[in-house]
């Protein structure tokens, strides 16, 4: 089964196609999951998430803008990362704070974050291949040096010293603060 | 440091509207990139293009592959932690061949290479334990089609050479070509093994590495060059002995010294021959000299060696002679590596009227600070052997080779070889040539020598030896 037709059974929304997916794409799943969430139970439960996001919404996946597992992964990685957040959050306060602005963004900061996020594009376009992919595993897929290091074969000192010219490079192109 | 926490969170918030496309996506996994170094790594080191030296240079970027693989998985299984020891000891074989080529000594042991091999099949055999073990793992069936087939196609081709206990090599094109074509293929299947298996690869856990691969690559590099240059540079001359010329060592062979002389024997020549030599010409009746100066221009083209060859025939009572060939570096040689002088004598079994009488002797000399020193050739020998040539094609040769290594330091470096003939029957031609091959450009690598290249029946400018040939050829009645 490729992916054009595992797609056609999340659509129809068959029970096959959540197999299939746990089949073909669990492995890559846990792999993006892992190094986000610590704990395995939760883990698990965001592994859930993810594949009924995806029976969810394959809908909404467009083929022109990527391929099936681009676009699966990011659901993973968003999800498990929304999990963190709220788990960080669920931590920090226990309870939302109901005087607490509006977090939705104001049409100035979309102007604003749009043109960040061309800037972005931009930087990202510029890296040598080895730093895209350091900073595709930093900064979207969240991975811990010593992670990064030994799949890159690199030593963690080497990665954290490629990481902080990085961050420095990123900062001086971008502007560094995020309504600046 | 909160500062920079900040503009991490900021860019992970951002990068979720910014998802990276397929390509950066596919390069995230462990196992990827380790497995595509295998493959390459396995193709790169058993393919062989002999041009431009690349039969050494894919090897070796293959093995440095093959280590940086097995690097990456060697803590996933065990027959992967076996992959990276063969290939460690595959790298250390490939650098001792390597460093091998760059001297003098003679082809490496039969052993030598035959460990290679079996490291090679034992690599294709692990490495194909190595991947049904880690579909196994992750609770795929155990299947590496590729590498099994790679295993046994080596252990097919190790087959002749097990049962015949000697090296073998296939040729002709109706067995090599079915045997190429199957090799392709199977490295095809291999090609798409890392894509079969990236499912199955998150599962793989990188083992962390002390040394970046950069480091471990230029590591690589320059271990080899510096083994190269430095085994080519202490091992590209034969150990030659050399001790200074006893003071009066012609002493009473004054008498024949000044017959010779006489008859114009060139004073040189009569120099540097031994005793036993000098001795061996009482009574000459005549002395027949050619001689001819030769250049050899090397790179840089403006430098010229220049080496006077001087052939002398003396005719000595009951038609007997003796042929001397001597030579004499009239400047510095330059490259002081190997040389040869190869014989073409008159009793060359291809011509008549000759009979051989005396083995072929002599020996080399130089000065070094007032000093006059001698030596032995390394060897003087009859060889058999097949040259090819654009002019005669595939050749059976059969000829007398002296070849021997110049000082390190001294000046006029010469030497010459004697031999001895009988005319048996008037009318033929005194015919006897040498062939005197000295190395004129510095780049020798897989290094050869003199003589090597002599027999090769390679020709050329633009080559790394110079051969200059002399003869002294005349009727024995009209001089």
């Amino acid at each position: 089964m490729d992916d054009r037709e595992l797609l056609e059974l999340l659509t129809r929304r068959d029970e096959r196609g959540a197999d299939e997916l746990l089949r073909r794409y669990g492995l890559m799943l846990r792999y993006i999951i892992a190094p986000i969430l610590s704990d395995p139970r939760e883990r698990e439960e965001c592994l859930s998430d993810v594949v009924l996001r995806a029976w969810d919404r394959a809908g909404q996946y467009d083929p022109a803008r990527g391929g099936f597992a681009a676009w699966l992964s990011a659901v993973a990685r968003n999800t498990a990362r929304n999990r963190l957040r709220a788990g960080g959050a669920d931590r920090e306060t226990g309870e939302l704070d109901p005087t607490a602005p509006d977090p939705a963004p104001g049409p100035e900061e979309l102007v604003l974050r749009e043109e960040r996020a061309r800037r972005l594009r931009e930087v990202i376009q510029s890296l040598s291949g080895t730093d895209r992919q350091l900073f595709y595993r930093k900064y979207y897929y969240l991975q811990p040096t010593a992670q990064m290091a030994a799949e890159l074969g690199l030593t963690q000192r080497a990665v954290e010293g490629r990481l902080r010219r990085l961050r420095l490079r990123l900062r001086k192109e971008l502007g560094g603060e995020r309504d600046v | 440091m909160s500062d920079d926490r900040e503009f991490d969170r900021m860019l992970e918030d951002e990068l979720s509207a910014l998802p990276p496309p397929d390509g950066a996506v596919r390069e995230v996994t462990p196992w990827r990139r380790a497995m595509g170094r295998v493959v390459w790594g396995i193709g790169l080191t058993t393919v062989t293009v002999s041009a431009l030296w690349l039969d050494y240079i894919l090897p070796a970027v293959g093995t440095a592959l093959l280590v940086l693989g097995f690097r990456t998985l060697r803590r996933e299984n065990r027959w992967l932690t076996a992959c990276w020891a063969l290939s460690l000891w595959d790298a250390a074989l490939f650098f001792l061949g390597c460093v091998w080529d760059s001297t003098v000594w003679p082809d490496p042991p039969f052993a030598l290479g035959w460990a290679g091999r079996l490291i090679r099949l034992a690599l294709a055999f692990c490495l194909w334990r190595g991947v049904r073990a880690v579909r196994r793992a992750a609770g795929q069936p155990p299947k590496a089609g590729a590498a099994g087939a790679l295993t046994l196609f080596l252990a097919v081709l190790c087959l002749p050479t097990l049962l015949t206990g000697a090296e073998v090599r296939l040729t002709g094109l109706l067995l090599v070509l079915p045997i190429l074509v199957l090799y392709l293929c199977i490295l095809r299947c291999l090609a798409r093994l890392p894509a079969l298996l990236d499912g199955v690869g998150y599962t793989v856990h990188a083992a962390p590495v002390r040394l970046p691969d950069g480091a471990v690559k230029a590591l690589w590099a320059a271990a080899l060059v510096a083994g190269v240059l430095l085994a080519g540079a202490l091992f590209c001359r034969y150990p030659m002995e050399w001790a200074p010329v006893e003071a009066g060592e012609q002493a009473g062979l004054e008498e024949v010294r000044g017959d010779l002389l006489a008859l114009g024997m060139p004073e040189q020549v009569l120099d540097d021959l031994a005793p036993d030599d000098l001795a061996g010409l009482d009574g000459a009746l005549s002395v027949t000299v050619r001689a001819t100066e030769e250049f050899f221009s090397g790179a840089p083209m403006t430098r010229e060696e220049q080496l006077l060859l001087t052939n002398v025939a003396v005719e000595l009572p009951g038609g007997h002679w003796r042929i001397i060939h001597h030579f004499l570096w009239q400047t510095d040689p330059g490259l002081r590596t190997t040389e040869c002088v190869k014989l073409w004598p008159i009793t060359e079994e291809r011509l008549g009227g000759w009979r051989a009488e005396e083995e072929f002797t002599g020996r080399l000399l130089y000065d070094w600070q007032g000093t006059t020193y001698t030596g032995h050739y390394y060897r003087i020998s009859k060889e058999h052997y097949t040259s090819n040539t654009a002019f005669w094609g595939e050749t059976q040769n059969s000829d007398v080779f002296a070849v021997f290594s110049l000082p390190a330091r001294g000046e006029n470096c010469r030497g010459y070889l004697i031999y001895g003939a009988e005319l048996v029957e008037e009318g033929w031609l005194l015919n006897s040539w040498s062939n005197y091959t000295h190395q004129v450009r510095w780049l020798n690598y897989p290094a050869m020598t003199a003589m090597e290249f002599d027999m090769s029946g390679i020709w050329g400018s633009e080559c790394t030896f110079y051969t200059a040939q002399s003869a002294i050829q005349f009727l024995p009645q009209e001089e």
